[in-house]
Formats: C-alpha cells, sequence, structure tokens
C-alpha cells in the first residue's frame, strides 16, 4: 500500500515533531541568555542537515533510509545501520514517552503510578499509528497552526500582565562572543534538529515530490524561529537563573500568568498542549519505526505492527532509567553525543561521500 | 459488534481513568489554605500556620434567624499551626491536627517570622518552589514579629484576613510603601552574585483603638538568603521611584514662600544608565513624575502667574530627590546592599568591564556614584485656584 502525504503535511511534521519536546526544555543552559542566539544560528546547521538528507533521498527517490542504506553500503554494513535506525526511532518515541510521563508526575499527578499514564498515552499512538501516516499528517497540520496561535497568545497575555516580561534579562547580548554561544550551543545540532532525521523516512511518501527540499528547510527555519521565541520568553520572563534551575521552564511560564483574579492558574489547562505535543512526537517516531521494519521484513501494512511495537515502546519508557535525573542525563549527554550525533550527521554524510565516491569510481 | 467493543472501551476509559489517583479528594475534604507562614522555634525547629478558609461554620445573621448580636469576630477561616524539623515536615506534622487534605492552589500570600528570615529563608523558597503546588507568582512578606501572629490576626473588613493583606498588596504596588516581591523575583535575586533581596514588610499595628489592623510597609532588606535589616516607608518610596514604580501617593512640600503644598502623584517612570569612566564608576537616575496639586496653604495663584508651577515642580522635584537619596544611603552605608541590582545593570551594559569588578563590587558599590535627576512636571491645580481664605 502506498502511502501519500503532501508537501505541507511533510513540512508541519518537520516542525511538529521535535517540536513536542523541545518546547518544554531550556536546552543550552550554558549559554545562559543568549540561549535563544545558539538557537538562531543553528538554523544554519539545521537546514544543511536538511539538504543533506533530501540530496541522499533525491539519489533514491522511492527509498526511505532504511532501504538506501544497504544500497550505498552494501548489503551487510547496511542493514547492520538500517536496523540501528530503527531501533533509535523506536528509542526516541520511548524517550518522548517518559518525557511525557516525567512531565505529568511532576506537575499534576505526583502518585500515579507511570505506567496508567504510559498505558493510556500509548494507546492513544497505538491507535494513531495503527491509522496510518496520512491521518497522523493531517493531524499535524491541525497542531501546527494552533501550537503557533497559542505560542503567540502567550505573547499577549505577557504583554498584557504589566512587569510580566523584562526584556533586561537578555542584556548583556553576546557576554562571552559569538564563538563562545556556538560552542555552547553545538548539541542543538543533534536536538532539536537533527531528530528531523526521522522524516526522511517519510520523503517517499510526499506526492510533489519537487518541492520537499524547499518545504524541508521552511520547516527547520519555521521551527528555529518558533523555539527562539519560546526561549526569549523562558528567558525575559522567568530570568535567566531561575529558567536554568527550572526543570519544565514552559509550565513554569504558563503557572506566572494571571490576568484579573479570574484569568490564572492556567498550568494544568495548557499540560494538555504539552501532551499533544507529545503524542505527535511519538507517534511519529513510533511510525517511522514500524516503517522501517516493514520495509526490512517486505511487510506490505504497517498496521499491524502498530500494536507490538506499542508495548515494547511503552515497557521501554519504564524500564529506560529509574529516576528523573538519570533520565536527563542519558538524555542530554550520552544519546545526544553518542548515538544521534552519529546517526544525524555522520552517517548521512559519510553515505552521501560513499555514493558519490562509488559513482566516480564507476565513471572511471 | 465493533460498536459495542468501542463504546464497551469508552465507558471503561471514562470510568476508571478519571483524574488524580491518590491527590483526589472532595471538596468537604479539602482544607483550601489561603495563607501560610512559617517561623523557627528557639529549639531550632520549624513551625508553619496556616489559615485554612472554613466553608462549614454557619452563616452569622443569614436565614436561619439565628441572632447576629454577639460580638464574636466573624471570619470564614480557621488557623492551624506544627512544628517540625523541616519545613516539608510540617506539612507532614500537621496532619495529625488537621484532618484535611492541605491544598495550596489559593495561597495569597506567603510570610516569614523575623527569627526564621534571619536564619535565612533558602529552605522556604526551597519548599516553595519545589513542589507543584504553589506557584512562583506568589508573593512573598517578611514580618517584624511572628509569622503565626500575622496568620492569627482576624481582620476588621474582610472575613478572611489573607484577603485584606493581598488588597492591601495590591494597593501598594501602586503606592509604593512597600515592594511586593513574587518567590521567583526573590528567586532571581537570590540566585544573583551582586544583587540583595528585598522582601514587602506587615506588620500588625494598634492604631485603631480596638482591633489590630495589618500594617504592609516597609522592606526587608537581605543579604543572600539572610534577613540584615528593614527600611522604613520614605526609604522603600525612594526605592521603588528608582524602579519606576510609584503610581499613586502624595507628595508633602514645605518652603517659606510657598508654604505647606501638597501634590498628587499621577504616574512615573524612570530610566537608569550605568557610565564607566576610568576607575569611576557613576549610576545616572533619570526619574520623570507627573502631578496635580492636591492641597496648597501658601497665598500663590497658579493661574495668575504660570511660572508658580514651574517653581512647586522644582520644590516637588527636590522632596523626590531627597528620598531616593535617602535610599541610596541606607543601602550604600547602612546596609551595603545592591538593592537595586545595580551591579547587573553594569553587567547588562558594560559585560566587558563587568568582569574586572566583579569581585570588588562589594567595596565599589558603597563608594558608587549616584546622579539623580528628577523632572517632574505639575499639570493641573485642580477644582480650585488658590487657597480659600
Amino acid at each position: 500500500m502506498k502511502t501519500k502525504i503532501s508537501a505541507y503535511q511533510l513540512f508541519s511534521a518537520i516542525v511538529m515533531v521535535p517540536y513536542g519536546t523541545a518546547v518544554l526544555f531550556l536546552i543550552t543552559p550554558k549559554a545562559k541568555q543568549d540561549a535563544w542566539i545558539a538557537m538562531l544560528i543553528y538554523i544554519i546547521p539545521g537546514i544543511i542537515l536538511q539538504l543533506i538528507y533530501v540530496e541522499l533521498w533525491k539519489k533514491y527517490p522511492k527509498d526511505t533510509i532504511v532501504t538506501y542504506m544497504p544500497k550505498i553500503f552494501g548489503k551487510v554494513i547496511g542493514y547492520t545501520v538500517s536496523v540501528i535506525y530503527i531501533t533509535f526511532f523506536a528509542y526516541e518515541a520511548a524517550r518522548a514517552t517518559r518525557d511525557i510521563i516525567e512531565v505529568i508526575e511532576t506537575a499534576i499527578m505526583p502518585r500515579m503510578p507511570m505506567y496508567i499514564i504510559g498505558i493510556v498515552f500509548i494507546s492513544t499512538v497505538i491507535y494513531g499509528t495503527y491509522t496510518g501516516i496520512e491521518n497522523l499528517s493531517r493531524l499535524c497540520c491541525v497542531f501546527l497552526i494552533l501550537f503557533s496561535f497559542l505560542l503567540v497568545l502567550k505573547w499577549v497575555l505577557f504583554f498584557s500582565m504589566p512587569d510580566a516580561i523584562k526584556f533586561s534579562n537578555l542584556k548583556p547580548v553576546l557576554e562571552k562572543g559569538i564563538f563562545s554561544v556556538i560552542k555552547e550551543g553545538w548539541k542543538l545540532i543533534t536536538f532539536p534538529y537533527g531528530e528531523t532525521i526521522l522524516l526522511a523516512m517519510l520523503y517517499p511518501s510526499v506526492v510533489e515530490s519537487s518541492r520537499v527540499r524547499k518545504s524541508a528547510v521552511l520547516a527547520i527555519i519555521l521551527l528555529g524561529l518558533l523555539l527562539t521565541l519560546n526561549t526569549i520568553m523562558f528567558i525575559s520572563t522567568l530570568g535567566v537563573n531561575f529558567a536554568i534551575t527550572s526543570l519544565i521552564p514552559l509550565l513554569q511560564t504558563y503557572r506566572i500568568i494571571k490576568i484579573g483574579e479570574t484569568f490564572n492558574r492556567l498550568g494544568v489547562f495548557f499540560i494538555i498542549f504539552m501532551i499533544i505535543g507529545g503524542f505527535i512526537k511519538v507517534s511519529f517516531f513510533m511510525y517511522g519505526s514500524i516503517l522501517g521494519i516493514s520495509q526490512l521484513i517486505k511487510l506490505d501494512d504497517t498496521k499491524y505492527l502498530a500494536l507490538p511495537l506499542g508495548i515494547v515502546v511503552f515497557i521501554t519508557s519504564l524500564l529506560i532509567a529509574s529516576n528523573y535525573p538519570q533520565h536527563i542525563y542519558i538524555g542530554q549527554v550520552l544519546i545526544l553525543k553518542y548515538i544521534i550525533l552519529p546517526l544525524a550527521v555522520i552517517i548521512p554524510v559519510i553515505a552521501l561521500i560513499v555514493y558519490y565516491l562509488k559513482t566516480l569510481l564507476k565513471k572511471m | 459488534m465493533k460498536r459495542f467493543i468501542s463504546i464497551f472501551i469508552l465507558v471503561m476509559i471514562t470510568i476508571f481513568t478519571t483524574g488524580c489517583m491518590g491527590t483526589k479528594e472532595e471538596l468537604d475534604k479539602l482544607g483550601v489554605a489561603v495563607a501560610i507562614g512559617y517561623d523557627i522555634t528557639s529549639e531550632g525547629k520549624y513551625m508553619l500556620t496556616a489559615q485554612i478558609l472554613n466553608p462549614q461554620k454557619d452563616p452569622s445573621g443569614g436565614m436561619m434567624g439565628k441572632k447576629a448580636g454577639s460580638q464574636q469576630k466573624a471570619t470564614d477561616v480557621v488557623v492551624f499551626n506544627a512544628i517540625g524539623d523541616s519545613i516539608s515536615d510540617c506539612k507532614g506534622q500537621l496532619s495529625t491536627k488537621l484532618g484535611k487534605e492541605l491544598n495550596y492552589g489559593h495561597i495569597d500570600f506567603v510570610v516569614v517570622g523575623k527569627s526564621l528570615a534571619e536564619s535565612g529563608i533558602a529552605m522556604v523558597l526551597d519548599a516553595v518552589s519545589r513542589g507543584y503546588k504553589m506557584r512562583p507568582d506568589i508573593p512573598l512578606l517578611v514580618t517584624k514579629g511572628n509569622a503565626f501572629d500575622i496568620i492569627r490576626a482576624t481582620s476588621v473588613q474582610e472575613k478572611v484576613p489573607a484577603n485584606e493583606i493581598s488588597n492591601l498588596l495590591r494597593l501598594q504596588s501602586g503606592f509604593g510603601f512597600t515592594n511586593i516581591v513574587s518567590i521567583l523575583d526573590f528567586a532571581n535575586s537570590l540566585s544573583s552574585k551582586t544583587k540583595s533581596p528585598v522582601i514587602g514588610v506587615v506588620n500588625l499595628s494598634k492604631n485603631t483603638d480596638a482591633d489590630e489592623t495589618f500594617e504592609v510597609a516597609g522592606t526587608a532588606v537581605f543579604k543572600k538568603d539572610k534577613l540584615i535589616g528593614f527600611m522604613d516607608m520614605k526609604e522603600t518610596r525612594g526605592m521603588q521611584w528608582i524602579d519606576g514604580k510609584v503610581k499613586f501617593g502624595y507628595i508633602t512640600t514645605l518652603s517659606r514662600d510657598e508654604g505647606k503644598t501638597t501634590f498628587e502623584i499621577i504616574s512615573s517612570s524612570s530610566k537608569i544608565k550605568p557610565s564607566i569612566k576610568t576607575d569611576s564608576y557613576t549610576m545616572l537616575i533619570n526619574v520623570k513624575e507627573e502631578s496635580n496639586i492636591g492641597e496648597m496653604t501658601g497665598k500663590l495663584d497658579p493661574m495668575k502667574d504660570p511660572e508658580i508651577m514651574n517653581k512647586l515642580e522644582i520644590s516637588q522635584e527636590n522632596v523626590i530627590t531627597n528620598e531616593i537619596k535617602l535610599a541610596v544611603n541606607v543601602a550604600q552605608k547602612k546596609y551595603y546592599a545592591d538593592i537595586f541590582g545595580f551591579g547587573e545593570m553594569i553587567h547588562r551594559d558594560y559585560p566587558k568591564e563587568w568582569t574586572n569588578i566583579e569581585g570588588q563590587w562589594k567595596d565599589i558599590f558603597p563608594n558608587l556614584n549616584i546622579e539623580i535627576k528628577v523632572i517632574s512636571s505639575l499639570k493641573r491645580p485642580g477644582f480650585i485656584s488658590k487657597p480659600i481664605e
């Protein structure tokens, strides 16, 4: 069964998938008040990454990463890489699930057993992936508009509160020079921008194949701008130090919204949107994994893998770490450096080089 | 069949996954705290005092025909306290006295007693900002006595005494006789390396014949998380002028030719600019203020000669300048505490120079040059032109 999505749907998916969890955190705390500049600067490597992914895919327009890797690297290495990618997607889904579980545990229901939240959450995800990527990407279109609107609304709310926004918190701009910001912010290549490697699984499904590159690049720019606005909001409303100390600064910003005596205590309400963002991320990563598996074992329909893989993701998400700091440590220190960086940056670049070398050798 | 299964699943989910396991409480089993206070006892233990709404009290003078003649104060709150080894442990100890789950979602303010503030309130700050129950925008207050007395006191005007204090706080955010600092603000100035945190002060005063009333006035000055002293109302307003937060209130001037004149403040704003020349650091404070004439005793008629307005403006500027000087003096000479955040301002505008002086800021701040420039503009004399004789 051939799945079809439009270029706009791909665009909204590229924005929404990393946005789902990236919006929760202040990703580069070491850059301090210049975190937003780091976010802006790293749009450029993000765009370059997209160009690499699209370029690779252009060589094999009908293949996803999982299927063209064997064609580039040969069977043994290629299939190993493909399996690694599939595992990585499933693992990322589990990580995002755990993120959402931890948010709920920290913010509203500290006594709820993790598995109950997990089951409720993952069963929705299973249903989502069961219905297929076309539904999920249509969902993305809707929520992209909603989430952008939400960000604008939040800015409007903050502007209508006296003394809520202190832009002086952003000063001094570039205190330690731009190179320090670039150095501290390198992780942004991997998360959130590197996570878009997942969407390379969907390129063959796009109907308007000529518009893939354009929409991928535009999506990264929009993603970068949304996250930059978000980071500026964290720093200007919470203050640098409090934003860094907060584990979920997004929720803290919602909690301080207070307009008059009636329009306050919005934190719990906005957790719904966090969960929706997480849902989109988990569903897409799980779907990527499912699609990869079905392509490897030559299964026509991706439907039937949704349930087994959902259970695997759910169990992994519980076993992934024994506590929250460990979960964040693994994610921020180990995974970014040793897994996402090779998978999202190094292997695609090597693959592209190998491809060009091969064609050169053939010509000679 | 499919429809039946989906309906079954829907019913199951809606029945069994409702809400918050373990934390769900019915309303009558919920103790809604409206204000809490923390003290330290002489043995070094912590004491929590909570003002809790009491919805089950029968309405006095209501439809039931009860005689409302009793002189008992009508309050809708009950007060509980507990002593524990730590801030959070107090909540646990409270469960032996209060048969309800405490809900912290509707707290109006947190008040800290003087002795606890002197021994450091970092613990309080940690406890209230770590949990999910209290939001970071709750105002933090210090009292010169025990927090217990503030929480326990009743109000003449409001049935819930905590509301009285939050009304006062709302007014004072414009009048500027106290400084309203939320947990978030306090956390931010505490984590700054140079700024000294300040907190508003609430006290009980006996200015009416019968009852004690609340008095929200003055500022508590901290060094790191420890209380080092208080500033009075005038000094506090001086500080608020610098922050540009004074929006209401009166200024009284006294001079030989003009007599006693009072001005009603309409608005004010401020701009602070640090400037660095070799080895001398100056803060330029520009305050702009607008006002009307509130009352006048001199024999002046501003309607005849608009120049008089300019003269009055100048005497008003002097009063404001003096108030600001008072605040600056207290900070520089008495407490040696950078309560205005001047260090951060220099850091923001001169990041390179700041790296050299950051270590010596303690010595630099007391000798910092402060240039105060007040521009006040007097708009209208009001309904009458000259004092009635």
